[in-house]
């Protein structure tokens, strides 16, 4: 018998913390992280430590298996308890996911702890897991530069489609009970204006001014008054600037709807 | 004589590691190639100055796709020139033969993060592509209601294979994201699952690094490469599981059964995900399989190294074949009508009843530049000079290991497809079929390009070479992507990309916030795909949706309205201002199936303002909607 190894025991420890992270209120920035370590290494790792495949490969290849097998074990064990009937949630997942994580650690463990070898110290683990020697060399620098440039590249395209955004103003009016709801959303650049008018064809029309900053949203209700011919067309405008065109136009008829 | 390059160096070719019985490692073997000679010399390549020319590239690129936002016309060079940047050094390296073998895999991986990058910098953060949003569905419906299988009325078959969109949905729930954030983050990480998996996998098919440097090179010339297979879309992911599987089966032995059968369960596990994740692709790797183990049971050396594959193909079609009776009968209708139509007129192409579709014409009849002509014709003609020149280099060397016959057969599947390109219906199955019949052709190409390589290859070749290379990339750009699609060019009708605007998906974010969701609705086609998601409302099903919208009068569509409990109709005024670059305003078989020569009338879109008990709810200058539950 030999002492167990300790990497199984520090991995199921960083899977703990992971299920833990995942399920609490922290920030994305720290649950993204745990939950790529939860969903993308860990499974995989385990799963190969299981079968005892953590020592006979290559580096790349082991990588490879541990990412390539998250993946494949998220997506069986997703759908698995989808298709069991059960709410197929992240915290469920994550929960089920953790404890097959220990079980195949656990298993590693057991096997380690029966079996008379003697290569399973922390060193060796340890060493396993060495990225083969890369030289660094001057290179770094071209390294860096490499990655600055495509975050630039990255930034461009953000700032870039960001400022592509339109300059929209949604106008709407939707029937409520007695009257109806008027919306008015503007996303130019800067506070307008807009007049808006409500009212029957040929009949006395409501008007009143309302003021919408940049991104926002304007909403009330127009209670319409007795004086309006029942079941007639309510027509609403909007105009912009003091033009007396106008610019939006919608109109509820008098057939009751589901709005 | 003081040339480095003539230095004899450690061997080129991939070190087999095992562990012994007693745990320990041992190098079993120094695997030569039976078509490389090699002579290895000191790298004259640093990793760090190919991140710099890829990260170059991308920068370029990312400038084309400002200047194309902003409306400038000739954009499109400095994205061929970005492209050429990032890819032309790492296929130098890959055609070298001095290179390392963690250099070519970390050149593969900048390949495979370098081309991504393009994806993510044509639109960072948001789905454009049109298939995205119908995926997107069904993450929203699982993320949501906790289940499988809810009916997706963008795409039905997108909820019966529901593996990337339970991942993402999990993945976005536990890391705090957005649905569409998370989607990056997986399909990048698919993306080098992908390419890793793949060099693997050539590499211990061939058992020389070059070739599989080089095979995947070629793979990323595969006209899926670049667009299709960067979306966040099903096959996206599932070509990564079944990279692992793939790598997995192929990293067995018959000399270490041990390792054999637990190799054979982590390629298992991976089948199973990529059987629940993608038809098409689940049904290529069984079929592989199957093909393998045929050839392998030919196989009549007396002493074989190759570990059977019998089981992983019988698992593979056994779990295919099940998912498809028991949980997705819908798919094999879908599947078969993509067949069906794509066999029906290469007959009638080969019966003379109708011609070949213009090539390099785009729905809208704009003919390609002589340049990009010339270049899609070229890397055709590369691929097919390279893939007789790369089977006889396997046949005449008379030890080909079963597993590089079979690619060498899966290879003879490219020129079949090349017939189906000749025609509307058969250019997409032919699409389809790209990214799986690449795989062989990638490596046929690699294993007679790893033979001129051999002893070693002198400058203005490889520089040849590795441009011939870029061609081919280029050619499957250039075949995949049309002109107007290829940058983030500004809005235009009924050009799906370039459809997606904000006002489209403020409209669509406005019906979710006042209407609720799951209302039924008639929209086109773009507009369809922003309800679907940014609304979670129920678009109805495109037949019916082309016969409202598209028609001019509006008795039928009122009749239509009526039968089908339509509840809004969104109305996009712009749908009038151009003829579509896609398979039409709404569907490709609208109108009687003929293809409009000029835009969609106003008046179909006008006859809602006149129509009775029809309320005009919402207006946001081009968009319109039109409450029509009134006449139901």
């Amino acid at each position: 018998m030999k002492p167990a190894s300790l990497e199984p025991i520090l991995a199921g420890a960083v899977a703990v913390i992971a299920w833990l992270a995942v399920l609490s209120s922290a920030p994305a920035f720290i649950r993204t992280p745990a939950a790529v370590v939860l969903l993308g290494v860990l499974p995989g790792y385990a799963l190969l430590k299981a079968l005892g495949l953590d020592k006979s490969s290559v580096i790349v290849e082991r990588a490879l298996l541990v990412v390539g097998a998250s993946l494949s074990l998220v997506v069986v064990l997703s759908v698995g308890i989808g298709l069991l009937g059960a709410e197929l949630r992240g915290p469920v997942v994550a929960t089920v996911l953790t404890g097959a994580i220990l079980g195949m650690l656990a298993l590693r463990l057991l096997v380690d702890w029966r079996k008379p070898s003697e290569d399973a110290s922390l060193e060796d683990a340890a060493a396993q897991w060495v990225m083969p020697h890369v030289r660094v060399r001057r290179s770094a620098i071209a390294w860096v530069l490499g990655a600055v440039l495509a975050v630039g590249a990255l930034t461009i395209a953000v700032v870039s489609s960001q400022s592509a955004q339109s300059d929209v103003v949604q106008f709407w009016a939707t029937r409520a009970p007695g009257g109806a709801t008027v919306g008015i959303r503007s996303n130019v650049p800067t506070a307008s204006t807009y007049r808006f008018t409500i009212g029957p064809t040929g009949a006395d029309i409501m008007s009143r001014d309302v003021t919408v900053a940049s991104g926002q949203e304007w909403q009330a209700f127009v209670a319409f008054p007795a004086s309006w011919p029942p079941g007639a067309t309510v027509v609403a405008n909007l105009y912009a600037n003091g033009d007396t065109i106008p610019f939006r136009a919608v109109w509820l008829t008098p057939q009751p709807s589901p709005t | 004589m003081n040339d480095r390059r003539d230095q004899l160096a450690p061997q080129e070719a991939i070190v087999a590691v095992r562990t012994d019985v007693n745990g320990h490692h041992a190098k079993l073997r120094s695997q030569t190639p039976f078509f490389v000679r090699a002579h290895r010399v000191p790298s004259a390549y640093s990793l760090g100055w190919i991140a710099l020319t890829s990260g170059l590239g991308l920068f370029v690129v990312s400038l084309a796709d400002l200047r194309a936002r902003l409306g400038l016309d000739s954009s499109e060079p400095l994205f061929w020139i970005g492209l050429v940047i990032l890819v032309l050094p790492i296929a130098l390296v890959l055609w070298s033969g001095s290179a390392t073998r963690a250099e070519r895999i970390g050149a593969v991986i900048l390949l495979g993060l370098g081309l991504y990058g393009v994806r993510v910098c044509y639109s960072p953060g948001t789905f454009v592509f049109f298939d995205e949003f119908s995926h997107w569905r069904t993450a929203i419906d699982i993320g949501s209601t906790g289940a499988l299988f809810t009916a997706n009325p963008l795409q039905p078959t997108s909820a019966l294979f529901p593996g990337l969109e339970s991942f993402t949905a999990v993945f976005a729930s536990l890391a705090g994201l957005r649905i569409d954030q998370a989607a990056l983050l997986v399909i990048g990480a698919a993306r080098i699952v992908v390419v890793v998996g793949l060099y693997l996998f050539f590499e211990r098919a061939s058992g020389s690094a070059r070739v599989a440097g080089l095979a995947t090179l070629m793979y990323a010339a595969n006209q899926s490469f670049l667009v299709f297979d960067q979306q966040f879309a099903y096959e996206s992911f599932a070509l990564a599981l079944a990279a692992t599987a793939l790598a997995a089966l192929a990293a067995r032995s018959e000399e270490d059964r041990s390792r054999s059968w637990r190799l054979a369960v982590v390629a298992m596990v991976a089948i199973a995900a990529t059987v629940v994740t993608h038809h098409v692709t689940s049904y290529a790797l069984a079929a592989f399989l199957v093909l393998w183990v045929l050839v392998w049971s030919l196989d009549r050396r007396p002493v074989r190294t190759e570990a059977s594959p019998i089981a992983a193909a019988a698992f593979s079609a056994a779990a295919a074949g099940a998912w498809l009776l028991i949980l997705a009968p819908a798919v094999i209708e879908y599947l078969v009508g993509i067949l069906h139509g794509g066999l029906q007129q290469v007959l009638q192409l080969m019966g003379g009843r109708i011609s070949i579709r213009p090539l390099f014409t785009g729905r809208d009849g704009v003919v390609a530049p002589v340049a990009e002509r010339a270049v899609g014709y070229l890397a055709t003609f590369l691929t097919l000079a390279a893939l007789p020149a790369g089977l006889w280099t396997i046949l005449r060397s008379g030890r080909a290991r079963p597993l590089t016959l079979t690619l060498g057969l899966v290879a003879l599947a490219y020129p079949a497809s090349l017939v189906f390109r000749l025609t509307t219906a058969g250019a997409e199955m032919a699409n389809r079929v790209n990214a799986f019949t690449f795989v062989g052709v990638a490596f046929v190409i690699a294993i007679w390009g790893a033979s001129l390589m051999a002893p070693r290859i002198s400058a203005a070749p490889r520089i040849l070479l590795a441009g011939a290379s870029v061609v081919v990339l280029a050619g499957g750009v250039i075949a995949a992507v049309p002109p107007w699609m290829r940058l983030p060019y500004p809005y235009r009708a009924a050009a799906d990309t370039r459809s997606f605007t904000t006002e489209g998906i403020d409209a669509a974010q406005w019906t979710l916030d006042k209407l609720g969701p799951h209302r039924a609705f008639v929209t086109d086609r773009s507009n369809r795909q922003l309800l679907g998601t940014y609304g979670y409302q129920d678009p109805l099903p495109e037949p019916v949706i082309a016969q409202i919208l598209l028609s001019t009068q509006p008795v039928v569509p009122r009749q239509l309205i009526a039968q089908s409990h339509v509840d809004f109709v969104l109305v996009d005024r712009r749908l009038s201002t151009a003829v579509p670059l896609v398979d039409g305003y709404v569907m490709r078989t609208e109108m009687g199936g003929v293809r409009p020569t000029s835009p969609l009338d106003p008046a179909a879109l006008a006859k809602f303002d006149t129509m009775s008990n029809v309320s005009r709810v919402f207006d946001s200058g081009n968009i319109q909607i039109f409450d029509v539950s009134g006449i139901r």
